[in-house]
């Protein structure tokens, strides 16, 4: 298997070690190139006193390197992939650093394996019974104080609460990160966004957006007063979205959904010094889609996860929720896509349609994703914008995607020309995020080909990624 | 964009009433979603109202076909280049300023090869179409246009046969110097009634657009020029007169280079002939001044004040002025003279302007016979040197390449580093790897030909300049791989510079050659 240098390079952290990586990526740099599978290696010169030794992994892809730079992958890293893409590097006998290093991984990943399979530590029923109680009891305050907090904001009306500072926000998510409810506070730290946001394409109007915010909290407050009455699916959803964490006991007893899934895209999102990096999949032959969340910190990078425009063939678990999205990854193996469509892409309507559905189980849902089938992108029509939303929307053009049962506003990005480049007027395949108001692309398939948003920064390309 | 103002939605004056709060609204109407709500607080039944509704209207939003103005479909003009060139553009753009040069380099060869870049990369060149060269347009401007009206910008105006009458100076200047292409004979005619009216700053740029389609017939007017009030009209005629052979003002260089150089000939006893340059520096005069010939207070270089005069004459005489003998004579005895740095350059500026085909020899080998000590009366100064790497620089760039070739064929290490300081832009691949080999040949000699080679710091530059073919990246390479360990700085500087921008260029030619990528797949 191999990875293109558009894949490669959307693996760097920035933009400048995306150069950097460029500039490694010549093979006369290179000292020592070897490969044993997957795995390559080359010792590197740098700056430092000896050359750096660089061994990757292009199935993870993963790398290593003896550099102290504190990107992940560091630009050598992405160098010898580079080097590796442009032709391919030939096979030899791994010197005993590089050796070290892949039996290093196999016991780790062997480790993990009996680590899963150990039986459980004999847990203290009765300490956990209690911690749990204790939790369940400040969640409960917690929506307590937040149902008074809304009221009190419904009786002074939104047009006050807009002209109130950040800090007014800021100190009721404190107090539900304090009741360990931290999705709520994400949701309430969002609010002073919403209002004060400048009206743009594809999104409501400020003072809409923070009543329809303020409303999904509403009813998942409610839902969540009321989990006795929802199904054992919905309720997990509830409180997942209010932030309870799924124990690995809960994942582990989750059936396994084996698949060739396809990568669609990648997204990833800076959250107060967390990245989040969203990997979204659609099952080849089931049509479900799948989005799998990882964390990484500056001291901990993301785990590694196959790449856009690659097909994961093996098994996921989805965590428990109504309707079913989150997911982790089980045994399968990352290779080529069999073939570059959006499974399951259907009409504008037909999207609609099940966005609605998505939204009657679920309604504090944000935002869902939706494919779309032959439609054709350009902008929206002056007499459909309206006088009024016209004058709103100033001089950002406001473009939507649909067919000939309607059309989607797209939400603004400073890359969607690009898309609309690569479309080329033509009807195409569509794979986005869709709020109710736009439609936010992560991916296109035309002519046969797989383009995918980069993942990160705003560079204003798109990627063919197969 | 939200279909709020559809009858049965409720979302419109529920999100009133909730920006009034539940104090000042007014009763909820009721609806078809009130029955969900069963709260007696006001808040709480104004909240429950609003949460209903809105769950209901995100819903239902969405617009009809018609609401869509689908981008018109783009025609592909060309075939797309290989993805490898793709890719090196989009580097090459974010890399920014310092890249210009290879971008320039990626649309020459796009252009000359009928390629395009990919859809992907259009809104990166779009961002950058300000910065793009000139040959962009050929390669990729149907495809931004096309983009453009896309996305709804305004096309491009074309600015073709402006008015030169009105506008900025720069506007006027540019139209101007448009119509005089169109019409040289015209454009003057046009100008001539109208230029007293006009302001000095306008005047003075026009008169610098007469440049395009000089021709005699505009002396006349450039002559009554000089006599203008505007300190900057009268330096723009004085700078063109000099490029009209048969002009008035020609004819007076030509009279006062004759004054001030004669070749007197007295013949030998036993035959021949010695030659002596006579040189009478000339004096200040108003009449010289209003040609522009002035004096520079500050002249220090070639002997003062009355030698800045001579230099200054003799670049703007015509070289019919010095018809009565050969080129060689001249220079032969202007090196001799005790005059030799004003005379020599000035007769140097006169050639220049003209790059007379036996004048700019003339200088090539007399300069060159004068270093090499051929010439009695003349030493080896550095000064020599400078002379003769600037009458090769005159040279056109075939003949530049065979002179140089031979000296680095004779070794002349000081001679070639400072004639390589100027010469052709893009050098010839036989030259090119002539002088890699020379290179070579230098820096695996003594620590001291390693010393020379670096220290005027032309070794770098050299990248922009040799054939980018992939043998002479090569050669480059080994040339830095061969360079002897502890080896100062300057010199592995300066070759690792030659040898990044080389190989840079020979990979953006390489990207361009599918025969072989695709050859590579095939096996792999």
């Amino acid at each position: 298997m191999s990875l293109t240098t558009a894949q490669i390079l959307d693996l760097a952290p920035d933009a400048s070690s995306r150069k950097a990586g460029q500039d490694q990526a010549k093979p006369q740099k290179w000292a020592g190139l070897g490969r044993v599978g997957t795995v390559i290696w080359g010792e590197i010169k740098g700056s430092g006193a000896s050359p750096y030794r660089t061994v990757a992994d292009l199935a993870g892809p993963a790398s290593k390197c003896t550099c102290p730079s504190r990107k992940f992958p560091c630009k050598h890293g992405l160098g010898l992939m580079l080097v590796d893409a442009a032709s391919a590097i030939a096979d030899g006998e791994p010197p005993d650093w590089a050796a070290a290093w892949m039996k290093g991984r196999e016991s780790r990943a062997a480790a993990a394996e009996t680590r899963a399979k150990e039986p459980a530590k004999p847990v203290d029923e009765r300490a956990q019974a209690k911690r749990r109680q204790a939790r369940e009891d400040r969640v409960g305050a917690a929506l307590d104080e937040l149902d008074l907090w809304l009221r009190d904001l419904m009786r002074r009306g939104l047009a006050a609460a807009r002209g109130e500072p950040y800090a007014f926000w800021d100190r009721m998510a404190g107090r539900l990160v304090d009741g360990q409810a931290p999705g709520l506070a994400r949701r309430v730290r969002a609010l002073p966004g919403l209002a004060a946001a400048a009206p743009r394409p594809g999104a409501p109007r400020p003072e809409a957006a923070l009543g329809l915010g303020l409303g999904r909290l509403a009813l998942l407050l409610r839902a969540a007063r009321r989990l006795d009455a929802l199904s054992p699916e919905q309720a997990a959803g509830v409180r997942a979205a209010l932030g309870y964490p799924v124990t690995a006991e809960e994942m582990a007893a989750r059936p396994d959904h084996a698949d060739t899934w396809a990568v669609l895209a990648h997204a990833v999102e800076e959250e107060d010094r967390l990245t989040a990096r969203s990997v979204w999949l659609v099952g080849r032959a089931s049509g479900a889609l799948a989005q799998v969340i990882d964390y990484g910190t500056a001291g901990s990078p993301l785990p590694p996860a196959p790449a856009a425009g690659q097909d994961f063939s093996g098994a996921l678990a989805f965590q428990p929720g109504d309707p079913p999205l989150r997911a982790v990854f089980r045994e399968g193996r990352a290779g080529p896509a069999a073939q570059a469509v959006i499974p399951g892409a259907a009409s504008v309507a037909a999207a609609r349609d099940s966005f609605a559905e998505t939204l009657a189980r679920a309604p504090w849902l944000e935002r869902w994703p939706v494919r779309l089938s032959r439609v054709r992108l350009g902008r929206l029509a002056a007499a459909a914008s309206g006088g009024r939303t016209d004058s709103k929307t100033g001089s950002l053009p406001a473009f939507a995607a649909g067919d000939e049962t309607g059309c989607l506003a797209l939400g603004a990005d400073p890359r969607l020309p690009s898309l609309l480049a690569v479309a080329a007027g033509r009807p195409v395949d569509l794979f986005g995020l869709y709020d109710g108001y736009g439609l936010h692309p992560l991916a296109l398939v035309t002519g046969g080909h797989l383009y995918a948003m980069p993942a990160q920064g705003a560079q204003p390309v798109l990627l063919q990624v197969a | 964009m939200d279909a709020a103002d559809r009858a049965t939605d409720g979302w419109e004056p529920t999100l009133a009433a909730a920006l009034l709060g539940a104090e000042r609204a007014p009763p909820s109407q009721p609806g078809p979603l009130s029955a969900l709500v069963a709260e007696s607080d006001p808040a709480g039944a104004l909240l429950a109202r609003l949460a209903a509704e809105g769950a209901h209207h995100l819903a239902g939003t969405g617009l009809g076909p018609e609401a869509l103005a689908p981008a018109e479909p783009r025609e592909a003009v060309g075939s797309e280049c290989p993805p490898a060139a793709a890719t090196r553009l989009y580097g090459l753009l974010t890399e920014g300023h310092g890249a210009r040069g290879r971008v320039e380099e990626w649309f020459a060869l796009a252009a000359a090869s009928g390629l395009r870049p990919p859809a992907w990369l259009f809104q990166a060149l779009m961002l950058h179409r300000d910065s793009l060269p000139a040959t962009a347009p050929d390669v990729v401007g149907a495809e931004l246009d096309w983009l453009a009206r896309a996305c709804g910008e305004a096309p491009a105006e074309t600015r073709e046969a402006a008015d030169w009458t009105e506008g900025t100076v720069t506007e006027r200047r540019a139209a101007f110097a448009a119509f005089r292409a169109r019409d040289p004979e015209g454009a003057r005619a046009a100008l001539e009634p109208v230029f007293r009216k006009e302001k000095a700053d306008i005047r003075e740029a026009l008169v610098h657009a007469l440049a395009t389609g000089l021709s005699p017939a505009d002396e006349p007017f450039l002559e009554a020029c000089l006599d203008d009030r505007a300190g900057g009209v009268r330096l723009a005629a004085q700078r063109l007169l000099p490029g009209l052979p048969g002009s008035r003002y020609a004819g007076r260089m030509a009279a006062r280079a004759r004054a001030a150089l004669t070749i007197e000939s007295k013949r030998r006893l036993l035959g021949g002939t010695t030659h002596t340059l006579v040189v009478t520096l000339p004096e200040e005069a108003p009449e010289l001044a209003r040609d522009g010939v002035e004096v520079n207070a500050w002249e220090r270089r070639g002997g003062g004040a009355r030698a800045g005069l001579l230099r200054a004459i003799l670049a703007r005489a015509p070289l019919h002025a010095f018809a009565e003998h050969p080129p060689r004579l001249w220079i032969e005895l202007a090196l001799r003279s005790e005059w030799a740095d004003p005379v020599f350059h000035g007769l140097f500026s006169a050639a220049k302007r003209t790059r007379d085909p036996a004048w700019t020899k003339a200088m090539a080998d007399i300069t060159a016979e004068a270093y090499e000590g051929k010439v009695t009366g003349v030493r080896r100064t550095n000064e020599v040197l400078g002379m003769w790497a600037e009458a090769l620089d005159l040279l056109p760039d075939a003949e530049w390449e065979a002179r140089v070739g031979a000296l680095i064929r004779a070794r002349k290490i000081e001679v070639v580093l400072a004639v390589l300081g100027q010469g052709p832009e893009h050098f010839s691949d036989g030259f090119s790897a002539g002088l890699l080999d020379w290179l070579a040949f230098v820096t695996r000699g003594s620590d001291a030909l390693r010393r020379d080679l670096a220290k005027p710091w032309v070794i770098a530059r050299l990248g922009d300049r040799l054939w980018p073919s992939d043998d002479n990246a090569a050669a480059a390479a080994a040339l830095l791989a061969r360079l002897p360990e502890g080896e100062g700085d300057r010199l592995r500087t300066q070759l690792a510079g030659l040898t990044g921008v080389l190989d840079l260029r020979a990979a953006i030619r390489r990207d361009f050659q599918p025969e072989t990528t695709t050859g590579r797949t095939a096996q792999g």
